[in-house]
This record gives C-alpha cells, structure tokens and sequence, in this order.
C-alpha cells in the first residue's frame, strides 16, 4: 500500500462521514446505529489519514531524503490540516456529547482533503526538503499552526450554525428553536463551543504561528520579523481574534456578535493560508 | 488631576480604543501587502501610473509603509493605548488577587453563584475543624476566622491567574522594545567572497558602506550538496575564524541554511553563491607521490617545471546557475602526445602514461554569499516571546476558583454549613466540582 492510495481513501471517508452526519441532524440523533457508525467512520477517516502520513514520511525517508516532514508543500498542509479538523472534530463530539455538531465540522475536512487530492494545481510528488526547510522550528510551527487553523475552521462552522439557529430562533419565537433547529444544541452552549475553540485556537496560533515561525525565520534569515505578505496577513488574522476575545471579555460580546467575528476571522485565516500564497509574492511560497 | 488630563487618561484607558487602533493597524497593513514593498521607484509608476506613484510616495505607502512616520506613529500610539489600559485596571485586579476573602459576611455568601447546605451534629468549633480536614483531603487548604458565632474557612486556586492577561500585555511592549533597540543598536549587511579569501569588512545592506569586522573571516570551502534526485538538499561554507583576542587558534567551523555562525554579536547567514570561471587543480605522479595544485581558468596553460608537465582547462559544462558539470582536460607530458579528456566537479580521474599515471582532480571555484545580522535585541524579543506564552497558559489554562464554608451554630446544638463557590472563568468545568465537593463531604457520617 501506498500513502497515495491511503490518503485518496481518505478523501471519500471523510465523505462518507460528512454525510453520515448531515444525514443525523436531517433525520434527528433518535437512530443512535447511525451515530455509532459516523463516529466510527470518522475514527477510520483519521487512522487512514494518520497512516498516510506516515508512511509518506516513511517513503520519503527511503527515497534517501534525510531530513523530512511531511508538512512541507500546499497537497501535504492541507491533508494535515483536514486530519486537524477531523480529530478537533472528535474531541468536542466527546467532550459534549452531540452529534448535530458533526455535520458543521466534518464537511470542511472532506472539502481540505478533496481540495488536496483533486485540485490540478498542487504537485503532490515527494520532493525533498529545500534547505531553508530542514529545520525543527518547521514542524513545530507547522504543527501548532495548522490546529490552530483547524480550530479557527471549527469556530467558523459553529458559527454558521449558530447564525442559522438565532434566525431560526428569531423567526419562530421559540427560544429552543422549530424542526431541525431544535436537535442542535442550545445557544448558549454553541456559543460557548464557538469561544472555546476561539481561544484555543488562538494559543496555538500565536505560539506555533507567530511565535515559532519568528524563530524559525530568525535562523534561517537572520530576521525575526521581515513584514511579508504571510507574516503580515497571519498579524492581522491574529489581530482580528485578539480583538474578538477583549471584546468578550471586557464589554461582555457574546452570540451572534461573536459568531459574526468568528466568520471573519475564518476569511482572515483561509487568506493568511491560501490566498496569500496565491495573489501576493512573498518568501513563504511553498506553503 | 486636572479634568483634561483625565480626559486624555479616559481615552487611552479605553478598550474602544484599542479596538479601533487595531481595526486601524489591521486595514493598513493589508495596504502594504496588495502594494508591493521595496521595489525601486520606477516599478511603482509602471504599475501604477506616476500619478498614483507620487501619491504613494507622499503617503509613505511606498517602498516601506511598515517603517512610515504614520505606521509607526499607530503603532506607539497602540503601546501608549496598552501601558494606560493596564495600568488603569491593574489596580482593580491586584485587589482580587490580594483580597481577604475572609472579610466577607454570611449574607454575602448567600449570594454566591454555588451553593451547597449541610447539618452537621457537632457545635461549630470541632465541625470546623471536621470541614478544615475534609477539604484539605479534598485538595483545598483553608485559613479559618471565626465570624458572628460561627466560624468560616476560605481556600483558592489560582488567583494569581487574573495576571495573565496583563503579561501577555507587557510581553508585547517588550517586544516591541526588542526590535526598537535593533533597529537602533543592530545592522543588516552582506559579504560575498571566493573560497581562498579572508575579509575583514561586511557592507551595510542599506547604505553600502563598508564595517569593519574587528577579527578576519577566510573562506576555506564553499559546497553544494544534492539529493540523490540532484535537487539541492545544503549549502555549506568551511570559514576560518581568524580572531587572537578571542581564540588562540584559528577556529574552524562552517555555516550552513537554518545552522548560522554566531560571533562577537554578529551572526552570519548563508544565503547566496556565485560559480566563478575559476578552477582548482590538483594533477598527483601516482608514482613518486609528487603533486601540484593551481588555480586555472578556461583556456590558460599551467605548467609543471619538475615533471615536465603541461596542462588547463579547454572548455566546460556549466547550467543555467554557471554550476560546471564537466571539464575538458587538456594534458601533456613527456611520454606521449598531448591528449585531452573529460571530468566531473569534485571527480578523480587517473591518466595513463608511459613514464608513470597521473591522477587529477578538479573543483570549480566558488564565492559565498553570507548575510549578517546584528542584533542585540533579538534576546528581548525572545524574551518576550517566553513570557507572551506564560502569559497565554496562564491568562487560558488557570482558572481562579474559590470555595468558601460558613459554620453556624444551629438551634439542636449542632451547626449548619454553608458551603459555596466561584470561579472567573471555565465555570461547567468548576460548578462539576463543586458538586463533587459537596458530595464528598455528604459522605461523612456527621454531615447529612
């Protein structure tokens, strides 16, 4: 087997889950088989994923590559991030306990992952690291970026479905919510999922993007901070969170306010890794 | 203080105002990665028309918006913003962490968010001191007062974590003093020099000007080195550092991408290379073990007095970088008619002759490209990079949780306790505890 095959399998099991879960909040979380096996599902989706990168790495270590992370090009960051984003997914389907949540998360890993495999543009060959590359600061920062990025992606779907259920809410006068609406959970709880993923989010990022990313640049550059577009660009996303925690904090923001600041720091966050590398020029091309 | 000063105080005291300050910071920069920095005066008029270009040029948008008066000025301004709003509630938040919790009252304590009601058959004293060692089985350790006939223990965790927010705060503001103190102490600057040489200046990337070093750095060896598929996998300088009042010895030592050198405050980077039209030589008799080393370039003869030997380079190989891959050798001794033949960089390749076989080996000169960082305030930055991620643990991860319990005597000569609790933040997580708490001390035989 190859991590190829194992990473294009990959692909359709996060399908399979994403609709499994959409399938759960259309037909209520009653059928507890069905939330059995998308749990189970995504568990397989992940151990795919988690085997596919690492024999990848381990292809990469027999090709005589040495020094190699398998983070290090667009195809091999976003198979990482949509693995952040199904394990993320995971931990806060145990932590409370509620399924409808899946159907906002796991579609994002399938569309990372899909984005991966299928998009023309990414050369998905191993090739071995440039020297720039080759350095312990690279995973690290990688790393905490990307569950950083995971998190923030989580927030953005929490946020739509708490944007969707305050309509819904709105609308109907009923305070649990009509239909579909009413199987998701409260609003105060999405509004807590929304915040707490927020700020964890933010810890990795500042550390592992930020902070990490200022070291590792330091020792391959002999600049800490050289405002380019992707430094730039991750300054303002961070900007764009730090904000949304004072504002929580001190003047007391919460629901739809928050949830609004939440999808734009999403935009902020998927230009910072995407949009940046594409539309502006800057030293961070690779990824 | 006058109302004025008060008013300015206000202002800078205001989150409203650092949200639009950051709002500010945030637009800005966008600017300055749609339009391009550092480029030369004439990209900017092609790109954009000279009218726009001037306008650019006025505004200071261009070639360095992040080093223009207004840019900065946002960003002092957000500083100011940061120490004032600090300083401005740090006095409330001191208070929180230092405050006698015992000095609070039974009404008081009936408002707490969780509570929990208990009977207990012993007077207020011995149950007190029942509920001491039960909490302090339980992980909390209390301080006791007696209060209004009965008696109150209080215990906390973490109080100290409502700090948190004010060191990432400071952490910023020693970032910002790091790069301020390298902009003014530090230097950016390049050398490029063929392997062979020493130098003893670098050149200030902005200005040119030559600094001197203060110790002499020789270049021994400059080597690319490939992965199996020829993609370039190092760039490595051997250096010589040539410092007596340092070192006794010449150190050797090399410079590598992500492996700078560091040095009396400077630290050197590999960063570039240049092939040069320059040849090392090295032709062995294999026979007497004699050997001559020369430097050629293409198509200049160098010959070998002792051996009666003749040889150079006619002509090369080189990719699109000047990197030569193969060498024409021209040879000629007294043995035979003169020949040539190929050869790779860094290659061996033995010559057959009637008097005795010659071994050559040739390598393309090359110079290195080092950058050089001075920096003295790459440690604060550092440092306050450290304390930023104290500051995020403990501003996110502590939590400042409080328990209190109230014993009163109780008219059947026992005493009633009030147990009840809060925390600032994580509060599912702590009113779980609390309940496991009240739960625990149900379960001794004197409390129902």
């Amino acid at each position: 087997m190859e991590s190829a095959q194992l990473l294009n399998l990959t692909t359709f099991a996060y399908l399979a889950s994403a609709i499994l879960y959409v399938a759960i909040l259309i037909f209520g979380t009653k059928n507890k088989t069905m939330g059995l096996i998308a749990t189970l599902v995504t568990m397989g989706a992940l151990l795919l994923s988690t085997m596919g990168i690492l024999l990848r790495w381990n292809e990469a270590f027999k090709l005589g590559f040495g020094y190699y992370a398998p983070f290090s090009n667009m195809y091999e960051s976003l198979v990482f991030f949509a693995w952040c984003i199904a394990l993320g997914y995971l931990v806060l389907e145990y932590i409370y306990k509620n399924q409808t949540l899946g159907a906002f998360a796991m579609p994002f890993a399938f569309v990372a992952q899909a984005f991966a495999e299928y998009w023309p543009q990414w050369n998905q060959d191993l090739r071995p690291l440039l020297p720039a590359l080759q350095s312990n600061w690279l995973i690290a920062h990688v790393i905490a970026s990307f569950i950083g990025y995971a998190a923030f992606a989580i927030a953005f779907g929490m946020a739509v479905m708490y944007l969707a259920k305050a309509r819904n809410v709105d609308r109907s006068g009923n305070p649990d919510g009509t239909g579909l609406f009413a199987t998701l959970p409260p609003l105060k709880v999405i509004d807590d999922v929304i915040y707490k993923t927020i700020f964890f989010g933010f810890v990795l990022f500042t550390v592992g993007g930020l902070i990490f990313g200022a070291i590792w640049a330091n020792s391959a550059w002999g600049t800490y901070w050289s405002w380019d577009p992707k430094e730039t660009w991750s300054l303002i996303t961070w900007f764009v969170y730090a904000a949304t925690l004072h504002v929580r904090y001190t003047r007391g923001w919460s629901g739809k306010k928050i949830a609004w600041l939440a999808v734009l720091g999403f935009f902020s966050t998927v230009f910072t890794y995407y949009g940046v590398n594409f539309l502006l020029s800057g030293l961070h091309s690779y990824g | 203080m006058t109302k004025e000063r008060n008013q300015v105080w206000r202002l800078f005291a205001s989150v409203k105002l650092a949200l639009w300050l950051i709002t500010l910071l945030a637009a800005s920069s966008i600017l300055g990665t749609i339009i391009p920095q550092h480029k030369a005066p004439e990209y900017y008029i092609q790109e954009y028309g000279s009218e726009l270009a001037r306008l650019f040029q006025v505004m200071d948008i261009v070639p360095n918006m992040y080093g223009s008066w207004w840019f900065v000025a946002l960003l002092v301004l957000f500083s100011i913003n940061l120490i004032v709003c600090s300083l401005d509630r740090l006095p409330n938040t001191w208070r929180m962490v230092v405050l006698d919790n015992l000095e609070t009252t039974p009404e008081r304590l009936q408002k707490m968010p969780l509570k929990a009601e208990m009977q207990i058959n012993e007077e207020p004293a011995a149950a007190g001191e029942r509920v001491r060692r039960l909490l302090a089985a339980a992980g909390w350790k209390t301080a006791a007062r007696d209060k209004e006939g009965g008696v109150l223990l209080f215990s906390q965790k973490g109080a100290w974590s409502r700090l948190g927010a004010y060191i990432i705060h400071i952490s910023i503001l020693i970032i910002f003093i790091g790069a301020l103190t390298g902009s003014v102490f530090g230097y950016k600057a390049s050398i490029m020099f063929p392997e062979g040489e020493t130098v003893e200046h670098l050149f200030d990337r902005k200005t040119g000007q030559p600094i001197p070093l203060g110790f002499r750095l020789h270049c021994e060896n400059f080597t690319i080195g490939y992965y199996p598929n020829n993609m370039v996998r190092d760039y490595r300088s051997d250096v010589i550092i040539i410092d007596p009042e340092m070192f006794a010895e010449p150190l050797r030592t090399s410079i590598r991408v992500n492996h700078p050198l560091k040095h009396r405050g400077l630290t050197f980077y590999q960063s570039s290379y240049q092939p040069l039209n320059e040849f090392l030589i090295k032709v062995q008799n294999t026979k007497t073990g004699l050997e001559r080393t020369a430097m050629v370039s293409p198509r200049h003869q160098v010959t070998w007095e002792e051996e009666g030997v003749v040889f150079g380079v006619t002509d090369t190989m080189a990719d699109r970088m000047g990197r030569v891959h193969e060498f024409r050798i021209w040879f000629d001794s007294p043995g035979a008619d003169p020949s040539t033949f190929g050869m790779k960089d860094k290659q061996n390749v033995t010559v057959q002759r009637p008097e005795a076989d010659y071994s050559f080996y040739v390598q393309q000169r090359y110079a290195t490209g080092l950058q050089v960082a001075k920096d003295p305030g790459v440690w604060i930055v550092y440092l306050g990079c450290g304390l930023m991620i104290l500051g995020l643990y403990v501003a996110f991860m502590i939590t400042h949780r409080r328990v209190w319990a109230y014993l009163s005597p109780a008219d059947n000569g026992g005493s009633k306790l009030l147990l009840c609790g809060g925390s600032n933040r994580n509060k599912a997580s702590f009113d779980q505890r609390f309940k496991e708490l009240a739960q625990r001390l149900r379960q001794d035989q004197a409390i129902n």
